[in-house]
């Protein structure tokens, strides 16, 4: 018998290699693009009035469900708005058992959650002219005064469907589907090249 | 290029939506019997109004949630949005619904419960 702790994890940028190109005179910045691999993600049905899961939720990511484009994220966990009576949790790894436990013993009522970890793959966008470079592929309004801190929405980047947080003024979180991560790599490194761009795998 | 609204996530771009064709269209029940011409009312002839028109939409690339509309087909105006299993509640999708053909069809007659003459209704 193989236990699930002695196989090799492989993240959903596994194959990609790393990606440079220099800053040239005159940009704003540099892009710094990183894969976060091995996060947790279980996704999550519940009412949102529904005050018992409300409770537990908080009580395991010490954050309280956010509501429409809105993503709770200080700390370690981070929950993330993705309609009216769904979220995402995001977790470090081997926590998705303990937390999906926790929520199916605790007798919510009609609350179901499903682990999907390996369903998507996280990027971190970091750099000045970020919201610049994210805005060529993307229609949400980017405005620094629009997009704040915390603000998630699911969209299209290029021609993938994503989930894209602000988690600070210049620095973006994006969830895409595993399969399409590779081509998200190359999408982004090659709007940022005008700014310089570094592509770390993890 | 149009920016819908979505009741859930709010105004985005038409790339995130999907349209669901004609809205209000209610199934046949089994126990009115209709001919196959008129249950192919129900089940392929759909409405083409030059003005309002009722549809249905989903936002697929978003919160993956359906919705109805009164859309404008000449002027691509959203006139309203409005709930999954509701009507609308605005003057100009109240008449689109009411003055469409389907309120007509024997299908759409077929699918509210056969009107009892007899029976249970007269005694109380």
């Amino acid at each position: 018998m193989v236990s699930s702790a002695v196989l090799p994890g492989r993240s959903a940028l596994s194959q990609v290699a790393a990606i440079q190109h220099p800053v040239p005179k005159g940009s704003a910045g540099k892009i710094t693009i990183k894969e976060a691999p091995f996060h947790d993600l279980i996704n999550l049905r519940c009412q949102p009035d529904n005050k018992m899961a409300n409770a537990l939720i908080k009580k395991l990511t010490s954050h309280s469900l956010p509501s429409a484009n809105q993503a709770a994220q200080a700390g370690d966990r981070a929950v993330i708005w993705l309609g009216p009576d769904e979220w995402l949790i995001m977790a470090e790894a081997g926590a998705a058992n303990t937390i999906m436990a926790n929520i199916e013993t605790a007798n919510l009522g009609h609350v179901a959650t499903t682990e999907v970890s390996n369903a998507y793959g996280i990027l971190t966008v970091n750099g000045k002219p970020s919201r610049q470079m994210l805005a060529k592929h993307c229609a949400i309004d980017l405005d620094a005064g629009v997009f704040t801190s915390g603000t998630a929405v699911q969209t299209i980047m290029g021609h993938a469907g994503i989930i894209l947080i602000a988690t600070d003024e210049n620095s973006f979180t994006v969830i895409g589907r595993s399969s399409f991560m590779p081509y998200l790599v190359a999408l982004l490194t090659d709007a940022s090249i005008e700014y310089g761009v570094e592509y770390r795998p993890a | 290029m149009l920016l819908i609204d979505c009741p859930h996530c709010g105004a985005r771009d038409e790339t995130e939506f999907a349209c669901g064709g004609e809205a209000h269209i209610a199934r046949p029940l089994a126990e009115n019997t209709i001919s196959d011409a008129e249950f192919a009312e129900y089940l392929f002839w759909r409405d083409n109004p030059k003005g309002v028109f009722l549809e249905r939409w989903c936002h697929t690339a978003g919160c993956r949630r359906w919705f109805n509309a009164a859309r404008d087909t000449v002027t691509h105006e959203f006139i309203e949005i409005y709930a999954m299993g509701s009507l609308p509640k605005s003057k100009a999708a109240k008449d689109a619904y009411a003055s469409a053909w389907r309120r007509q069809t024997a299908s759409e007659k077929a699918a509210k419960p056969a009107q009892k003459t007899s029976g249970k209704g007269a005694k109380s």
